[in-house]
């Protein structure tokens, strides 16, 4: 028992990594039944391309977001040109356009009589009638421009809680900045960009929309071929425990590399260092690669969105449109607080008993890689089988039928969007975290403060930036969320999301615009929130 | 104690107020909400019933009734394509209904037989080709398209969808499955492109001069008729495929009373309102489709795009044979 009360932390942090964990089990427990037809069927014809195609999207994806992320937080963070504070925190901006969306916008933008067909046409001199968007490039150019802020995020936080100490011995030592950026800063953010890298990667991972408009045939569309359009959820179930063990092995491979080395600041000087000043040229070369991601990420979708919207703003119901608006900030205001609150717990379970705590936080954070539709019925399995206790239950002791009270409310999503979330808002407190010395947890602990109080008083304040990045994360990725709200919905919610996407798949991108439109909006609040942190 | 009882009536009365609501009907629609939202509204106002609606793709919610049971809350599944009305009916999802406005409205044809299911729109899926490098009568049914002279000119969206599924399925219970295995072959050689983008994109596709014929779902072409791209059909043709074996391929959207429904007789009230006049004029107006109901006057548009001779086809058999077209698409690289 006092072996329980002094890891209290780290059990708790057990038990809700475990309650995140049952659907994926569940999802597990698909591998011991037999191959079906089905399965045969998939791996003796479309598999193998699936596969292929996955890896390619999976590793130009993860190449070029953290090339694009790390260059440009390195820029802002070390070097000063024009317009610096407006790009550094206008970098974030593509989080709140949905990939979707930019494969709709640049499809129709290079398609018949799109304006970058003319554009380009009109450069290169000769007629293009039509680019094809819709392939694996597509694709890729997708999730790199909608992605990269995820690993432009962390790398940025990274750079700047870089104590200065390290920057000036590496430059006393002779370094120059380049030799400083490769030996001294990329190492130690590390943990940081390969963070980033594997939020990129089970993103793509788990990605319907983009592939499904794009025609490219990927292992998340193997899953949804197998379960929706054979109707065989076992094989669909075996395909997403192959894409749980792609990720687990990629994130343990990292933590070997990493070996026992520990990223924890412990010179205590947080000074600022100065800012690199460049010359004319350089500043102007500085400000283009920043401002391209901006441009093709955030810019380009924006005013697309808007002149489609223009013709169909007329259809709009505003009090319907307002109260699609207001459910969907809750359900992802409410579905973030959730996770990052799981978030803290965890990490801060983990930091106080890593060998207890450790395993099933990593396993938990496996969610987010398992395509929305599959964590949806790895929730809903479970959740419609206590539902249905619970109804009987009542039916025969009380004769009264109070339906399906987990799965017809927004409990089975909020569950669904924990599941798959969790990982994301675990990464950025991880990484806050990670940055304060434990030594000034084994000084308040020599103090006498209990481990909540440590917490509370100083991991969470230290690591509020982890924290707010992280609710931010979550909201923003919620708001965009589509197979698990479609899945899971009650009646009578709607969001934004759903809405566009039933307008794009029938066809009608300028209805679509709107809610997508209304989606930035959205994001941009708690962005601009974050961004305010930024300049500060 | 006393806060107890208070916050267990409190929570006990939270669940009841959904239960207390007068007269209602749960809906789960895999027709969108956009097409299904004025109907509804009409349904509401003249009988009173309030009308909860769940809208998602047809086989998400599938899975969902198949998931919540018998506790399951829907009393009336509306989807479209026979396949996914006649899966539904193959795992007992449905109850009969006896209605005589429905089997007195909806031609045999139309529904199933032991009435567990109705139709309540037709589309067909036709060609249309570019009326400079295309003529008319090189044009005869869907088998021809495997022709070499159509060789990277057929434009044709995945076979991941499902309009393709029964459309190949349709044909694998026409001329059988060994020979549309070698059909689907050759067309796969055919292709202008790989397959990507939806009926629209094919259509667009035609005008920038990828591919000269398209394999397209009716009511599409209206949608973009009237819309600003209606300028490209000024060099486009409209064409419903047919020879001697099979005519025009057609698909209805429908719905079936859940054999769990709550709401038994508000849901047989709705999709008897589907079927009426009314119903079916919105219904097939909202989104171009041919009503069931043979004397519903049929939108102008639509009678310009032409009139087509329907295969003597039982629908039923898209469902059937689904799986094989699935697998057979698969097998050939369609992708």
């Amino acid at each position: 028992m006092t072996i329980f009360f002094k890891n209290y932390w780290a059990y708790l942090s057990v038990i809700l990594s475990l309650l995140v964990i049952l659907p994926i089990i569940i999802i597990f427990l698909f591998i011991f039944h037999s191959g079906s037809d089905t399965w045969t069927h998939l791996k003796n014809t479309v598999l193998t391309s699936y596969i292929i195609n996955s890896l390619i999207l999976l590793i130009f994806s993860a190449l070029g977001t953290l090339i694009l992320g790390t260059v440009s937080a390195w820029l802002v963070v070390m070097y000063k040109f024009p317009f610096k504070k407006y790009i550094e925190w206008l970098l974030v901006l593509p989080l709140a356009i949905p990939s979707y969306a930019l494969a709709y916008v640049y499809s129709d933008l290079l398609d018949y009589g799109g304006y970058l067909t003319v554009i380009f046409s009109f450069i290169i001199n000769t007629e293009i009638k039509s680019i094809n968007f819709y392939s694996i490039y597509g694709a890729i150019f997708v999730f790199i421009f909608s992605l990269y802020p995820y690993v432009y995020l962390l790398a940025r936080q990274a750079f700047i809680a870089q104590s200065g100490t390290y920057l000036e011995v590496a430059k006393v030592s002779g370094l120059n900045l380049r030799s400083i950026f490769y030996k001294v800063s990329i190492p130690l953010a590390r943990p940081a960009l390969i963070g980033g890298v594997i939020l990129v990667m089970m993103e793509t991972l788990a990605d319907f929309g983009v592939a499904d408009y794009l025609g490219i045939e990927t292992f998340t569309k193997g899953i949804y071929k197998a379960w929706f359009n054979l109707g065989d959820i076992i094989s669909a179930g075996k395909l997403s425990i192959i894409l749980l063990i792609t990720i687990s092995l990629i994130i343990t491979i990292e933590k070997t590399l990493r070996g026992k080395s520990e990223y924890t600041n412990d010179v205590r000087s947080f000074r600022n260092f100065k800012l690199n000043k460049l010359n004319k040229f350089l500043k102007i070369a500085a400000l283009v690669i920043c401002s391209i991601p901006i441009i093709i990420g955030f810019i380009i979708p924006l005013i697309t969105l808007i002149n489609w919207s223009i013709d169909s703003i007329n259809n709009v119901n505003i009090y319907n449109f307002f109260n699609l608006i207001l459910s969907s900030f809750s359900l992802a205001l409410l579905a973030s607080l959730i996770c990052v609150a799981f978030a803290i717990i965890i990490i801060y379970g983990v930091r106080t008993n890593e060998k207890i705590a450790g395993p099933f936080a990593r396993i938990a954070s496996l969610g987010y890689s398992i395509p929305g539709a599959v964590a949806a019925i790895g929730v809903l399995i479970p959740l419609a089988w206590l539902d249905n206790f619970i109804n009987d239950f009542s039916l025969y002791y009380f004769n009264i039928s109070i339906g399906l009270i987990l799965t017809g409310s927004w409990f089975a999503l909020l569950f669904a969007y924990l599941v798959r979330f969790l990982a994301l808002s675990m990464h950025s407190v991880e990484s806050s975290f990670i940055k304060i010395p434990k030594s000034l947890d084994y000084v308040a602990k020599v103090l006498g403060a209990s481990n909540s109080k440590i917490l509370t008083k100083i991991n969470a304040r230290i690591g509020l930036g982890g924290i707010s990045l992280g609710l931010l994360i979550v909201f923003v990725d919620v708001l965009k969320e589509l197979p698990a709200t479609i899945i899971l919905r009650p009646f009578g919610l709607n969001t934004l999301a759903i809405k566009a996407h039933e307008y794009a798949i029938d066809e009608r991108l300028g209805d679509a615009a709107i809610p997508l439109l209304a989606i930035i909006i959205v994001c941009l609040i708690p962005l601009f929130i974050l961004a305010k942190g930024i300049r500060e | 104690m006393k806060n107890i009882n208070l916050f267990m009536i409190a929570i006990v009365s939270i669940f009841c107020i959904g239960k207390c609501w007068a007269e209602e009907v749960n809906l789960y629609s895999a027709r969108k909400e956009h097409l299904i939202k004025p109907l509804i509204e009409l349904f509401e106002k003249e009988t009173g019933i309030k009308v909860n609606l769940v809208t998602a793709k047809s086989s998400q919610l599938h899975q969902r009734i198949l998931r919540e049971g018998k506790n399951s809350p829907a009393d009336v599944l509306l989807t479209t394509d026979a396949g996914n009305l006649w899966k539904a009916s193959s795992e007992n999802f449905f109850q009969s209904i006896d209605s005589d406005t429905l089997n007195s409205r909806i031609s045999p044809k139309y529904r199933d037989k032991n009435n567990l299911w109705f139709g309540l729109s037709l589309r067909a899926r036709i060609f249309v080709y570019s009326l400079d490098r295309v003529s008319k009568n090189e044009l005869k049914g869907y088998k021809f398209l495997s022709n070499p002279i159509f060789k990277n000119r057929i434009l044709i969206r995945s076979s991941s969808n499902v309009y393709n599924q029964s459309l190949i399925a349709h044909m694998i219970a026409k001329y059988g499955e060994g020979d549309i295995e070698l059909w689907a072959k050759d067309l796969v050689n055919n292709f202008a492109r790989d397959p990507a983008g939806g009926d629209r994109d094919q259509i667009k596709a035609i005008a920038a001069g990828i591919g000269d014929i398209a394999v397209v779902n009716s009511y599409y072409i209206i949608n973009m008729l009237n819309s600003d791209n209606k300028g490209i059909f000024d060099s486009l043709g409209i064409y419903f495929p047919n020879d001697e074996d099979m005519g025009t391929h057609f698909n209805i959207s429908g719905a079936g009373l859940l054999i769990n429904a709550p709401n038994p007789d508000n849901g047989k009230k709705l999709i008897e309102f589907l079927a009426s006049d009314q119903g079916q004029e919105i219904y097939s107006n909202i989104n171009f489709e041919y009503p069931v109901v043979d004397y519903i006057e049929i939108p102008d548009v639509l009678k310009k795009l032409g009139s087509f001779k329907e295969d003597s086809i039982n629908i039923y058999e898209y469902g059937r044979l689904s799986f094989k077209a699935i697998k057979l698409a698969d097998r050939v690289g369609w992708k």
